[in-house]
């Protein structure tokens, strides 16, 4: 009680709160710009807050990363391209709302999310984090390669409802996801001789073109603008109000986060999307689900929200960040001499306690500046496309090069453009492909691992209650879709 | 409804089935452990575009997909509504691609200008190009002061590094 009470008086110091309010906002302008997302824009921050005081720094630090979500989320409402792979989900149903002339009611609902499942998340932390921390060590390798599978099933079968082409969309991503140096090995692979790829697919710039570039084109095929009905529908606080009917699809939404986030680099992307599909799978009306219905955007935004407080535990307790803005700030501990570990609750308490402190205001913080700047974005969809279009390219493309200042970046960026919008007029979603890109090596990490610890038996993979029942959830994802309109006709036919 | 074969989906599906069999088969020069993962990965994918096009196929599950994959060319269009779409991507692809180009060499500036002008001269009205023109100036110089000045991303420095 005593460290909690030093925590708020520490954090309402004047510069401590100037830094909370610095980097919520610079947070939210690093997640609007696709292609920039939490790890540059911290990567950006760091020769700023250098000489501050550890505590400030982090808390700098720490809303940065927190807000940028939600900068993200309102590019991936607005204009279809998420400013992170934690916004992917938030497209399915956000953009469709805008598209209706519902932006407004939309952003609403993401400031709120963002609110509310932040708030939630940094509850059931301070109540659950010696409990969550234990389960996730039940974690093995199998499990997380079969959790990620899981991911990349849901995401697969509920998207769009083309199973098949789901699971061809997230192979591919999947397959990319291995050219450069292997895991396991270090041996180069898929990458021709050419340099830009040796580390890997880089996942921003291949984000940036599958969702930015993509979304430019798609516009760029007729005029007018964004909102098909000409006008904003709704206003802010019908979706603030909105939000709140939703008192179920808020807490499923909020326990898949928790349970996301605490599981070490799973990450925010997945949870999001598993709260997306879940939501979907539970209503009573799924085939609203991807055409604008805000529970939609309730469970893929409070599901990311609520995820970041249980990876930012995971990565100070166990060093192990569960996505790349969380690694880039677990860089940042480091370098202010919070080693990351089990001990560091003790050592630092002070330190993690206004981290925590801080944390929580930023909630408040988050839907203060969305009610009263960002819902006026919404009148972007207003904005004819000739305008919009070279936008959405140039920021974007930019975001792609500040990352490297390599030209090959852009590059990329407008090849996986092309591939995305191929795909889209194909009928492919790009979400899969993208989700297999982020997993990818941890996919491939945790196989070989599982492997190594079993000398070669797959029975590792069925070993556990844990594993067993994460291959249940595949199952019964994968054959939801075809065994659901079987089921409604062998009931109707009973009736 | 069904229609005949053919279309954007199966030259798609052919493509990703070139694409699958050319990692298994690059990927019989590495390592057994290098391997093994992209090979099965594939493989399996491989095995899943033979079955959707199967499917298509025999099934005529074409019909089926147009009702599940929204905004597509998959849906029944206007032939002519069609075309000009095409052409006004096509249009937007080339400008994108060489303003790109052109930023190589003069720098990243270079395509942000570019971009702006040529979006407003073949897709805004042309009696309002000087205004568009005089837009396009000014958010250049505002992305300029912002990546440049602020966030000190090289904006002015072109040719490939």
């Amino acid at each position: 009680m005593e460290l909690l009470t030093q925590a708020i008086t520490f954090v309402f110091q004047w510069q401590n709160l100037a830094a909370l309010l610095g980097g919520t906002l610079y947070g939210i302008i690093v997640g609007v710009l696709p292609g920039l997302g939490p790890s540059a824009g911290m990567a950006l921050a760091v020769p700023l807050v250098l000489k501050w005081h550890p505590a400030t720094a982090l808390i700098f630090m720490g809303s940065l990363y927190k807000c940028s979500n939600y900068g993200g989320s309102i590019t991936a409402i607005l204009v279809n391209t998420p400013g992170d792979a934690s916004n992917a989900a938030t497209i399915l149903d956000g953009y469709p709302m805008c598209e209706r002339g519902m932006g407004g009611v939309a952003l609403a609902l993401s400031a709120t999310a963002a609110m509310i499942g932040g708030l939630i998340g940094m509850a059931c932390l301070a109540l659950l984090a010696p409990a969550l921390a234990s389960f996730a060590l039940q974690f093995g390798p199998a499990e997380y390669f079969l959790t990620a599978l899981l991911a990349l099933s849901l995401v697969a079968a509920v998207a769009h409802g083309a199973v098949i082409k789901g699971l061809i969309s997230g192979g591919l991503g999947l397959v990319l996801s291995t050219i450069g140096f292997d895991v396991i090995t270090g041996h180069l692979r898929f990458t021709f001789g050419w340099t830009p790829i040796e580390d890997g697919v880089p996942l921003i710039q291949a984000l940036v073109g599958l969702f930015a570039v993509t979304q430019a084109l798609c516009l760029a095929e007729s005029s007018g603008a964004i909102s098909r009905i000409g006008r904003l529908a709704g206003s802010f606080w019908e979706g603030v109000v909105m939000y709140f009917k939703y008192p179920f699809a808020i807490a499923r939404a909020a326990a898949i986060g928790l349970f996301v986030g605490v599981l070490p680099a799973v990450g925010q992307s997945s949870a999001g999307l598993l709260a997306w599909g879940e939501a979907k799978r539970e209503s009573s009306h799924p085939q609203t689900f991807g055409r604008g219905d805000p529970e939609g955007v309730i469970a893929s935004e409070t599901a990311t929200n609520a995820c970041m407080p249980g990876d930012l535990v995971c990565t100070i307790a166990l060093g192990i960040p569960g996505s790349v803005g969380a690694a880039v700030f677990l860089g940042v501990m480091i370098v202010f001499g919070v080693i990351p570990g089990p001990l560091v609750f003790q050592e630092k308490a002070d330190v993690i306690a206004s981290l925590f402190v801080a944390l929580t205001l930023t909630s408040f913080l988050v839907f203060v500046v969305g009610m009263t700047v960002a819902r006026h974005l919404a009148v972007v969809t207003l904005l004819p496309n000739e305008i919009i279009v070279p936008s959405i390219v140039a920021v974007s493309l930019l975001g792609s090069f500040a990352i490297r200042n390599l030209m090959a970046d852009v590059l990329i960026s407008l090849a996986f453009g092309l591939l995305g919008y191929v795909m889209l007029r194909s009928g492919f979603t790009p979400i899969p492909l993208l989700l297999g890109l982020v997993l990818g090596e941890m996919v491939e990490r945790n196989y070989h691992r599982a492997l190594m610890i079993s000398g070669g038996s797959y029975s590792i993979f069925v070993s556990s209650a844990v594993a067993q029942a994460l291959i249940a959830l595949i199952v019964l994802s994968l054959a939801g879709p075809l065994l659901g309109p079987a089921w409604k006709k062998f009931t109707a036919g009973e009736k | 409804m069904k229609r005949p074969l053919g279309g954007a989906e199966v030259w798609f599906k052919l493509v990703l089935a070139v694409l699958f069999a050319g990692f298994y088969v690059a990927g019989l020069g590495y390592p057994a452990r290098s391997r093994q993962f992209p090979q099965l990965v594939a493989l399996v994918s491989l095995a899943l575009v033979a079955l959707s096009l199967l499917r298509d196929v025999t099934r005529g599950a074409l019909g089926h997909e147009i009702a599940e994959t929204g905004d597509t060319e998959l849906k029944v269009v206007d032939p002519a509504v069609k075309r000009q779409r095409r052409g006004r991507v096509l249009r937007a692809g080339a400008i994108i691609l060489g303003s790109t180009l052109l930023g190589a060499v003069g720098g990243f500036i270079v395509t942000v200008f570019v971009c702006y002008l040529g979006f407003a001269w073949f897709f805004g009205r042309r009696r309002a190009f000087l205004a568009n023109a005089a837009l396009a100036a000014g958010i250049t110089a505002a992305i300029y002061l912002l990546f440049d000045r602020v966030m000190s991303v090289p904006m002015l420095v072109g040719a490939f590094r």
